[in-house]
């Protein structure tokens, strides 16, 4: 968005752009693995990482040329976040093309963990990443509070961030094709390192020095200075929308967007936007509300009310946290209690502020359109969430099945003879009560619709009894058969799936229950029905979790 | 939004996940071959052993994802080509929108194309597992 604004112009092969995203994204998958060449990893996997590490070089380089050709194409506009942005892609592009070259297996066996490779990682991450975010942070400032950050302290501070940048790793190629290993701060003084590796540490306070300048600039009090002028950079983009300073409601009307660009390309459009010309211009019951829309025409198809501000999500993240950060240093009573906290405060925050039942079915958005105001199933943004979140969860899931094949695949005996865990029973036994309570939990959905509030209940309760029964069974099949996780790695991923599904089975137990809370206090209804919905789905999720740990964890040892 | 749901670029008969089934293919190729790779070298032929059987069944990855690619790839050429108009197909219009997904389509399978010849380029170099 930097670019196209100082260029004046929309950016140059949108779809070129796409491409660049969607690319950059896969192709990512394919290439970690570059990050342990010397890890003895057969040759042939090597290849093929290799592979995948040199082509993500083309969506990359796509990008470049595009913001090169914007630039060149528009009428440029020198600006600060322009300046931190051109010293990002200069970075960025030398590190680029010392990444192309220890992307090839045989010069990373000689670059790996010299200073070369410690060069290149911080010309990627400064340039990638460093810059454009304080390139961002100068851009984006005045919609926090309205107020621009000094364009004379960012001045002096980009130009001793770039040189100490720049003085710090330019010679760290050469230290490290010299052969000075990194993480080693002390060798022999006949190394030819000395004048090097002097230079990088004068490099390396000068970085500092920038940096903290930008940290004073950021924090220091900006009480006495006027405010922004609105859309300050002349920007095309909806984020300027808003005045300077903001509102407490934010925008005054959610307008129609017709361009990429609506406020270069849209006549009148701040004016229509604040005079309320657009969607849902007043909030008449003062409830908080947004539009949501078809995904590619963007089409209104609900007005959807959003719960206000609160520390409730703050609360929820600082106890989950907890449980994770408790967890790390042994504190077990400390991090199950954090745990529960945590529990509770989602728990509250989702009674309080989702799926609230509307005081009446539709309502006038403006514009002469009337929009529901309660949606469920595919077509509500929870279902999406929920979607996503699970999507994820499976990443990580087969991610853990693919370890245990791993093993497999380079140990001569996997699972080991002398392992007799974890049996075919309980893993079996597991598995028929959690795809029970998953079927138990569609026919719940199903009899919610129906209003037989006496079968869904009932339905519920036996679902909640499997669900923690099954979780209770993964877990009994390592327990019963003696499978000690430190003894083997083979134990040791057997419990970590186990301990995975039973995990989620608790969690699925917990959502059984809520729902089964929801439709008692009457916040669930025959039509209202996104709790259970959205619980459907997730429990779709766990009957694939389980059929697949049961068929790796207790058929894969029988098959063998 | 005023044509008929039968119409081509009605938003009813667009979708976003066409837009990803090359690089999606690019990646069951990518871990086919791994896992091929793999499992021959260290179950089949051992760790000093030729290719020869995961080099035929990585070939025959290649072609299969290549043709795939090659159908998702015209499909976007062919969205990409509606009609009379020229990129960047960034006009306010139900056709353009899909005129836009049917290139960024074709971009996607292009480079899918070049990524998954990349990855068989690996059983050219190599002979055997080492």
């Amino acid at each position: 968005m930097i670019v196209p604004t100082f260029a004046r112009r929309p950016i140059v092969g949108y779809g070129w752009i796409v491409l660049a995203a969607v690319g950059t994204g896969f192709l990512s998958f394919g290439l970690w693995v570059h990050h342990m060449f010397t890890t003895g990893l057969p040759g042939i996997s090597l290849g093929l990482f290799s592979a995948a590490s040199e082509a993500v070089a083309i969506p990359t380089g796509v990008q470049i040329f595009c913001f090169i050709a914007t630039l060149a194409a528009g009428r440029y506009t020198h600006s600060l976040p322009m300046l931190y942005t051109f010293g990002g892609l200069a970075a960025f592009i030398l590190g680029g093309l010392t990444g192309v070259m220890v992307a090839l297996a045989p010069f990373d066996f000689q670059a790996h963990d010299s200073h070369f490779v410690v060069s290149h990682l911080h010309y990627v991450l400064i340039g990638g990443s460093v810059f454009p975010i304080i390139a961002g942070c100068y851009y984006f400032f005045p919609l926090i509070n309205g107020k621009k950050l000094s364009d004379r302290l960012g001045r002096i501070a980009f130009w001793i961030l770039f040189t100490g940048f720049n003085v710090t790793f330019l010679p760290m190629h050469f230290t490290g094709l010299r052969g000075m290993p990194r993480r080693v701060f002390t060798y022999p003084a006949d190394m030819g390192f000395d004048v090097l590796n002097l230079v990088s540490s004068i490099g390396a306070g000068l970085l500092g020095i920038g940096f903290l300048i930008i940290v004073w600039d950021l924090v220091r009090p900006k009480k006495r200075e006027p405010f922004a002028p609105r859309n300050l950079w002349k920007a095309g983009t909806l984020e300027w929308m808003p005045q300077m300073p903001a509102e407490p409601w934010g925008v005054r009307s959610i307008p129609e967007i017709d361009s990429r660009y609506p406020l270069w390309d849209q006549p009148n459009f701040l004016r229509d936007v604040d005079e309320g010309r657009f969607y849902l211009p007043d909030a008449e019951e003062g409830k908080r509300e947004t539009l949501v829309t078809s995904v590619i025409d963007a089409r209104p198809v609900q007005c959807l009310r959003l719960p206000g501000p609160s520390f409730i999500p703050a609360v929820a993240a600082i106890t989950l946290g907890g449980f994770f950060i408790l967890g790390t240093f042994y504190f077990w009573n400390l991090a199950l209690l954090s745990t529960v906290l945590a529990i509770g405060a989602i728990w509250y925050w989702l009674w309080v502020g989702t799926a609230v039942v509307p005081e009446k079915a539709e309502k006038d958005v403006g514009l002469g359109l009337k929009l529901p105001l309660y949606v469920s199933g595919p077509d509500s943004v929870g279902w999406w969430a929920m979607f996503i979140t699970m999507l994820a969860m499976m990443t990580a899931f087969v991610s853990l099945v693919f370890a245990y094949f791993f093993y497999w695949t380079i140990h001569e005996d996997f699972p080991p003879a002398s392992a007799r865990g974890p049996g075919v029973f309980w893993p079996c036994v597991a598995g028929a009560f959690l795809l029970g309570s998953w079927a138990l939990t569609l026919l719940a959905r199903r009899w919610n619709i129906m209003d037989r509030a006496g079968l869904f209940c009932g339905a519920i309760i036996v679902a909640i009894g499997l669900a923690l029964a099954g979780g209770a069974a993964i877990l009994a099949g390592p327990f019963y058969t003696g499978l000690d996780p430190k003894s083997h790695v083979y134990a040791s991923i057997v419990w970590l799936l186990a301990i995975w599904c039973a995990l989620h089975a608790a969690v699925g137990a917990l959502m059984q229950l809520y729902c089964l809370a929801r439709r008692v206090a009457g916040c669930m209804t025959v039509r209202h029905d996104i709790d259970i919905t959205n619980v459907a789905l997730f429990w779709h999720f766990v009957a694939v979790t389980i059929v697949i740990t049961v068929a790796v964890i207790a058929g894969f040892p029988l098959a063998k | 939004m005023s044509e008929p749901s039968h119409h081509p670029t009605h938003e009813s008969r667009q979708s976003l996940w066409r837009l990803i089934v090359s690089p999606t293919i690019w990646a069951a190729h990518f871990l086919l071959s791994y896992i091929t790779a793999a499992i021959w070298c260290e179950k089949v032929a051992g760790r000093d052993g030729p290719l020869t059987g995961a080099r035929v069944a990585i070939a025959i990855y290649t072609v299969v994802a290549l043709v795939g690619i090659a159908i998702n790839g015209w499909g976007g050429w062919r969205r990409h080509s509606y009609g009379a108009g020229e990129v960047p197909h960034d006009a306010d219009t139900p056709e353009d929108r899909h005129r836009f997904l049917g290139f960024a389509t074709l971009l996607l399978a292009a480079l899918s194309a070049i990524a998954v010849l990349f990855a068989a380029l690996v059983v050219i170099f190599f002979n055997d597992c080492r």
